[in-house]
């Protein structure tokens, strides 16, 4: 198990580093050395002279060779030192740290939301398989995944904040903001809940028929019907024999959806004018706002492989397959 | 009479297309310390009888008629609770093809063996452990196996193992469906050897499934062949293979070569298995027989005595025609 994990360490690390590599190179290299795109140009005064742009440039270390702001850039995202926002001049960690909170919420209650519904009805047409319950959860949950997001957002917006004004259309609360810390929770959930039902809508229908493929595999193998046959009743076969093979394919989807709570959401945060992480990194991204962009990108690298090494060391708990080899 | 099955009916539901005729009126009998051996193309329902035997079914599996009695009793109409305490595996237990997925691939073999013991017995679990191990031992394993995971195992030993656990309890009749198949012609024969002498030694009523014709001679006193959901032809072991009366049959023996016997033609019976959807009208052989006539397609033939003890379902030896 040691040496597994030790594997799967190095593993992991690589993506990291070639996940950094890829991001400079995306961001800085390509853009200025390929394209002809100089962000910094972005937002500079057309005005200046050149020694005052040469002046900007170097206060953000462009002038440096590409070598020299690779290292920098490396040994900065790692020390915590995110840069400045080209845009706003803001250090980007006091900026996140506005904006975090937002999306931990929306994409937190979300993502544990769209789990456990997704479970619970996954687990609950398996057991049904080919009854009408069955088929017609298969086929919204089809419809759902499928279903654009930004649409279902706009929909939304359109009917329950525009037609019928039940919810505000855009936000994260209201203007002036309320003194009363009940009220201001009471506005904030009022504005949390349209996002929130579009990431939740989006999410489960994929999730949930996930779950029911899962369970319906595990549920025909021999192993099973030999249980079944020793006599060993169901809820016993559920929890000894099912569950513990369904488990490490679940773990990794959640391993894989719990940086998206920091992240951010991109597309609803921005239909819904959230103030969070995913609308600032659509933001920075039109603007080549880089260190925001790379700031986002380098915090959701991190959480992912993070992430998911724990997920491997708990499958190797689960798993002797994974575990002795 | 120890299991005795009459007309046995057992269907699948596939929505909007209909019943897939599986297990279609199926009648045997067996006798305590017998073994009966069932062969027959794959998709015959050769396996779907076997699970119908015990109730273990899919959930769009429905049995429409039979009875399955057990020393007298009916269990197909016992409640499911008691069948599952009383009935499965204490008195009907189970030899899956072992060397595929009839073990549990994340639960360690002594976990698996002594689950079936305490599924059914009040006893410690040390105590069941034990006994797991010396089962083990009987089934010519090492008792460290109990203590590997099945992914550890070759396909022999997976194998073993499974008949170790299906000899748990005892059981009055084993049911080993194709518990060779998937295994190398040597392991082939120790598994076949093992069997045989454990139903000697326990004094089992075996029902051997197989597509393979000359693994069920080993170890069958008497075979029944199967076709498309009904058995054909029944009789003694010498009675199918050396005066096989149905077409089938003999085709299918045709279709087998011998390896002390002088070259000669293998012939495949030519067409594929019908549908079970919806089964040829009359004989279900007749769309691949050469000797089908008119009646053939419209007459199901009954199972009847053609000789003591030997029963074919054709025509061809029916009174009018023979």
């Amino acid at each position: 198990m040691a040496r597994y994990l030790a594997k799967r360490a190095v593993d992991r690390l690589l993506v990291l580093f070639t996940a950094l590599t890829l991001q400079f190179l995306l961001l800085r290299v390509l853009p200025y050395y390929v394209m002809g795109i100089d962000p910094s140009f972005f937002f500079m005064n057309p005005n200046l002279t050149n020694e005052q742009r040469e002046l900007i440039r170097k206060t953000f270390g462009l002038d440096e060779p590409l070598p020299q702001q690779f290292v920098k850039y490396v040994l900065s995202l790692f020390t915590g030192n995110m840069g400045y926002s080209f845009y706003t001049r803001r250090p980007v960690v006091s900026e996140l740290m506005e904006r975090l909170p937002n999306t931990i919420i929306l994409l937190g209650t979300s993502t544990i939301l769209v789990i456990i519904l997704g479970l619970a009805i996954g687990l609950l047409v398996a057991m049904k398989r080919g009854t009408k319950i069955d088929t017609a959860v298969v086929s919204t949950s089809v419809f759902l995944n499928s279903f654009p997001s930004f649409f279902l957002g706009l929909l939304l917006l359109l009917f329950l904040g525009y037609y019928f004004r039940l919810f505000p259309t855009a936000g994260t609360v209201s203007r002036p903001v309320p003194k009363d810390p009940v009220r201001y929770i009471a506005d904030y959930l009022w504005h949390l809940t349209l996002p929130l039902l579009t990431q939740i809508i989006i999410g489960v229908g994929g999730y949930a028929l996930f779950i029911r493929s899962l369970f319906i595999t595990q549920l025909g193998e021999d192993y099973i019907v030999t249980a079944r046959a020793k006599g060993v009743d169901e809820r016993k076969i559920m929890t000894k024999h099912v569950l513990r093979n369904v488990l490490p394919p679940i773990i990794t989807t959640i391993a894989l959806a719990l940086p998206g709570i920091v992240s951010g959401a991109v597309i609803t945060e921005t239909i819904f004018s959230w103030y969070g992480v995913g609308r600032w990194l659509f933001e920075a991204s039109l603007q080549f706002d880089y260190p925001v962009v790379q700031a986002v990108l380098f915090i959701s690298v991190v959480l992912t492989v993070i992430s998911l090494y724990i997920a491997d060391i708990v499958i190797a708990i689960v798993d002797p397959r994974v575990r002795l080899r | 009479m120890l299991l005795e099955v009459r007309d046995l009916r057992m269907y699948y539901e596939i929505e909007g297309k209909g019943w897939v005729k599986a297990v279609d009126g199926v009648s045997f009998t067996l006798d305590k310390e017998e073994s009966l051996g069932i062969v027959g193309e794959s998709g015959c329902g050769k396996s779907s009888l076997a699970t119908t035997l015990i109730k273990v079914l899919p959930t769009n599996a429905k049995i429409f008629s039979g009875e399955i009695l057990l020393d007298g009793v009916d269990i197909l109409k016992m409640p499911e609770n008691r069948l599952r305490r009383e009935i499965r595996w204490q008195k009907i237990a189970m030899v899956f093809q072992g060397s595929m997925n009839a073990l549990n691939p994340i639960i360690k073999v002594g976990d698996q063996i002594v689950e079936a013991i305490l599924t059914h017995k009040r006893m410690s679990k040390r105590r069941a452990w034990k006994r797991a191990e010396k089962l083990l031992k009987m089934v010519g394993l090492d008792s460290s196996i109990a203590h590997r995971y099945p992914f550890e195992l070759s396909g022999g030993q997976k194998q073993r193992a499974v008949i170790a656990m299906a000899l748990a309890l005892r059981p009055k009749v084993l049911i080993a469906d194709e518990p060779t198949t998937a295994l190398d012609v040597i392991v082939q024969a120790q598994i076949l050897k093992l069997l045989k002498n454990l139903q000697r030694e326990f004094g089992l009523s075996l029902i051997f499934i197989s597509h393979d014709i000359s693994a069920v001679s080993e170890v069958s006193d008497k075979v029944a062949v199967m076709y498309a959901g009904k058995i054909v032809e029944l009789g003694s072991v010498e009675d199918i293979f050396l005066r096989p009366k149905h077409p089938y049959t003999k085709a299918l023996l045709r279709a087998v070569p011998g390896i002390r016997e002088e070259k000669k033609e293998l012939k495949s019976i030519p067409g594929t298995p019908p549908n079970l959807l919806s089964p040829p009208s009359g004989c279900r052989f007749h769309p691949r027989c050469p000797y089908a006539f008119g009646r053939c397609r419209e007459v199901e033939p009954k199972l009847v005595e053609a000789e003591p003890g030997h029963l074919v379902a054709c025509h061809l030896l029916g009174g009018e025609t023979a």
